[in-house]
């Protein structure tokens, strides 16, 4: 039952949440996510890009409703459309101190590492950080506060819901997990507000308004929204490019992980971590507690402080460069559009250059090789497949149920089942679904604004990618 | 390749089982035994969502397709307790590789795990637990989801 109280957002309007939904917004632990920015460490260049989990959390919940709005007559169940509206608005729940930043730093690759040298142990001994996903449901499985509202049974619903483990119904998961979900229709708009950066300006009305359910259940768009649906696809990869990419918003994320990652990996060894936790083990009990409420943006800004005085040369460094925001000097950049199928020659060719070269370079100029951040950018993609799935896309395909997540489209009035939008002669899509942005870069961490080093290396590797 | 890609390579090879990736098969084989491994206490730290064909990784797949060439690095080795961890494990899959319908086998292990430890059911609810797998389009028998569970218990996975 909705609530007189209502909630005026930018983005949305009037945002009217039910009693069960403010019971939840009003938990400490949700009320964490205000604590947690939306675009990790864009405001580092873009100085409004302080927006949290929060208000996207509400925005989320808002286009649910609205989806639920068009199609509930396919999910008759009251308590269905409840869990959906609450893992929607849950869905954020578990993420880490600035986002994605935390989350990822076990897929990060050390500059030594990259270069042939880095310490290699054995593997195994401490488990690596869960996703946000698996966070959020231990913690709303765990915390008393949801607890208390949801009980066991169906705060664990409603994970499965979020993180899509949900068997019997997935076609409710999938409203939530898609490329036309409520996540990416949020977060385009508001971060596009909040950077200033229009490209994310997606007709989120004209998408709502135009959204059906095919006699198999399946959600697509109508044909008279294709262009709006070609248009949030290609929004999407212009904001990733133009914002997560930025060069510098990228250099400060990297920086952190590299740090991060080494103050994990000496805690595990039993060196100083500054607070961070040693696995993911750590993480998870640490989620069940009290300390939750901690596990915030200033979290990790307590750690990049106190890792500034480190003694450690490289840990020093790469902590007072995000504290004093002295970003890294981009020595390098190579940015490529391609079929996603073509192979990484051009990714192959740079790190075997710098992984030749970049320590002969440190050494002549005498400084350490580990102020390098070699970095191998996540390709940024339109859809999950271009039009015609060759052998090598396939093997991106280990399930056709991932296939059912792309954008799907009723081609036309008659249509009884949407299509994905790749497969439409006259879309976008058909012709550039099947291509990627790469981009590979190097950068520089100087210990201090000595641009006469900067020009001094760019002088000595300007072999690289050539 | 990073330490997580490393470790799965790893992993893969400790079990006998290829990174091959030429037919469906293979693939299927490949995500359900890594969930079967990560069920068996191996960190390796793919979050598994459910797809029309049970417990499914996308960022396996990535680590997959990014790696199904390259040979992991001289120096790397699974640490004692990985290693421990993997011969409960071990020994299931190899079982579900040599029947004749491998992949299946495999599927319908994975997936009555993943329904249990998402706590969609519990495992003494064999009846919810078939229900569950036919209301997902697979075709088991209670008698069957028993048969399972006991072999999963008898390999430390329940």
């Amino acid at each position: 039952m909705a609530s007189s109280k209502i909630v005026v957002d930018s983005v949305h309007g009037d945002i009217q949440p039910s009693f069960l939904e403010w019971d939840i917004i009003d938990t400490a632990t949700f009320q964490r996510l205000r604590k947690l920015k939306q675009l990790q460490m864009a405001y580092l260049v873009y100085p409004n890009a302080t927006h949290t989990r929060f208000a996207h959390s509400l925005g989320v919940l808002n286009i649910m409703k609205r989806i639920i709005g068009k199609v509930k007559e396919s999910i008759p169940n009251v308590v269905d459309q409840e869990d959906l509206q609450l893992a929607a608005l849950m869905h954020d729940i578990g993420h880490y101190p600035y986002s994605h930043l935390l989350e990822g730093i076990d897929d990060v690759i050390l500059t030594e590492e990259h270069i042939g040298g880095g310490a290699k142990s054995a593997i195994g001994s401490f488990q690596r950080y869960p996703n946000h996903e698996e966070v959020g449901k231990s913690i709303i499985t765990s915390q008393p506060d949801i607890q208390k509202i949801l009980g066991k049974d169906r705060a664990e619903r409603i994970a499965n819901l979020f993180s899509g483990e949900e068997v019997t119904e997935p076609e409710l998961s999938k409203l939530i997990h898609s490329s036309l979900d409520m996540d990416r229709l949020d977060y385009l708009i508001r971060d596009s507000q909040a950077t200033g950066v229009p490209y994310g300006m997606v007709d989120i009305n004209y998408l709502l308004n135009h959204i059906q359910r095919g006699e198999g259940g399946a959600v697509g768009i109508s044909y008279k929204a294709l262009s709006a649906a070609e248009h949030l696809l290609i929004a999407r990869s212009f904001l990733f490019r133009v914002v997560c990419q930025h060069k510098t918003i990228f250099a400060f994320e990297e920086t952190a992980r590299q740090l991060l990652r080494r103050l994990r990996d000496r805690a595990q060894n039993g060196g100083k971590g500054h607070g961070i936790p040693v696995d993911g083990a750590a993480i998870l009990d640490l989620v069940k507690t009290t300390g939750l409420n901690k596990f915030a943006d200033s979290f990790l800004d307590e750690i990049f402080t106190s890792a500034a005085e480190d003694d450690d040369l490289i840990i020093n460094l790469l902590a007072n460069c995000i504290i004093s925001r002295k970003p890294p000097k981009l020595l390098w950049e190579q940015k490529l559009f391609v079929k996603r199928t073509d192979p990484k020659t051009e990714g192959s060719l740079f790190k075997e250059r710098c992984k030749n070269q970049l320590q002969v370079v440190a050494d002549k100029l005498g400084f350490d090789v580990r102020q390098f951040l070699i970095c191998d950018l996540k390709a940024i993609g339109f859809e999950k497949r271009g039009p015609v799935m060759s052998k090598d896309e396939a093997l991106k395909t280990l399930a056709s149920g991932e296939i059912d997540e792309m954008i799907r489209v009723f081609k036309d009035k008659n249509a009884k089942e949407p299509a994905d939008i790749v497969t439409i002669p006259h879309s976008i899509l058909h012709q550039i679904g099947g291509h990627e942005f790469r981009t590979y870069r190097l950068y520089f961490v100087p210990s201090d604004n000595d641009e006469s080093m900067v020009s001094k290396i760019q002088n000595e590797i300007n072999f690289v990618g050539a | 390749m990073n330490r997580s890609q490393i470790a799965l390579k790893l992993a893969l090879e400790h079990i006998g089982i290829p990174q091959k990736v030429d037919t469906f098969d293979d693939r299927l084989i490949l995500q359900k035994s890594i969930y079967l491994v990560q069920q068996a206490g191996v960190p390796l730290g793919y979050h598994y969502s459910w797809y029309i064909r049970g417990p499914y990784s996308s960022a396996l797949t990535s680590d997959i397709y990014e790696t199904w060439q390259e040979k992991v690095p001289d120096g790397w080795k699974l640490g004692d307790d990985v290693v421990k961890n993997l011969s409960h494990v071990k020994n299931l899959i190899q079982q579900a590789t040599l029947s004749d319908q491998k992949a299946r086998t495999l599927e319908n292990l994975a997936s009555i795990l993943f329904i249990i430890k998402t706590g969609q059911a519990a495992q003494s609810a064999t009846t919810a637990i078939k229900d569950k797998m036919i209301a997902a389009g697979k075709m088991v028998t209670e008698k069957q989801v028993e048969e399972i569970i006991s072999n999963l218990k008898q390999h430390g996975l329940l």
